[in-house]
């Protein structure tokens, strides 16, 4: 099962070396693309080796002015990556501006309609402040064993 | 491992993501991992590179 990318518009991107991709929006902002290693993180989680943390920013310019194909890029870099191997993305919303929880909003948008449900998205949230997300496919060898490893956030939690 | 071990260690990761994040997002991939040690992984090339 594979969502069809056929149908997105994204800009081209191009590896610029081992671990960065770059891609240049339609107002001429180039944006720099990451996967983090995520098993420091996780140290005892026995799939950790298989963690990532994606990111992405602009580095030529701090005009954040936004387009559609910057959300297909990134929808199109995370689901190829996603593809490769039993990998589970997880991702924190950045807090230098206090808009992570429209950026955890604008995210749940993105994968709710790009998503043809081969994915599942796990959501926490701690403190009402730091939103952390992992994506994983549904048919990912670790799915059950991930699911597992994430709490219940009860009300003595929140 | 118990829901409250669980809420913990997510946390913790949490917390731990961020404060990479603020220096990846600071001084950019190539300084994050020769200055501060952040690990990242090997990409391949794009497989579907081009604009439609």
């Amino acid at each position: 099962m594979e969502l069809n990318l056929q149908n997105l518009e994204n800009h081209e991107y191009q590896r610029v070396n081992k671990d960065t991709y770059h891609f240049i929006n339609e107002f001429g902002v180039k944006y720099e693309v990451y996967f983090a290693d995520g098993k420091d993180y996780f140290p005892e989680m026995y799939f950790k080796h298989y963690l990532r943390v994606f990111g992405f920013r602009p580095i030529s310019s701090t005009n954040l002015s936004f387009d559609k194909k910057i959300v297909q890029t990134i929808i199109t870099i995370l689901t190829d990556y996603l593809y490769q191997d039993d990998y589970i993305v997880m991702y924190v919303c950045d807090e230098s501006d206090k808009k992570q929880s429209v950026r955890s909003r604008l995210f749940n948008l993105w994968f709710n309609k790009y998503n043809d449900d081969s994915f599942e998205k796990i959501d926490l949230v701690f403190e009402e402040r730091t939103f952390v997300s992992a994506i994983i496919s549904k048919t990912n060898t670790f799915y059950i064993d991930f699911k597992q490893n994430f709490p219940t956030l009860g009300d003595e939690y929140k | 491992m118990t829901n409250k071990e669980k809420y913990e260690m997510w946390k913790k990761a949490a917390e731990m993501m961020l404060a990479d994040q603020k220096i990846i997002h600071k001084v950019g991939v190539e300084r994050a991992k020769n200055e501060y040690g952040i690990k990242f992984a090997e990409l391949r090339e794009p497989r579907v590179p081009e604009s439609k």
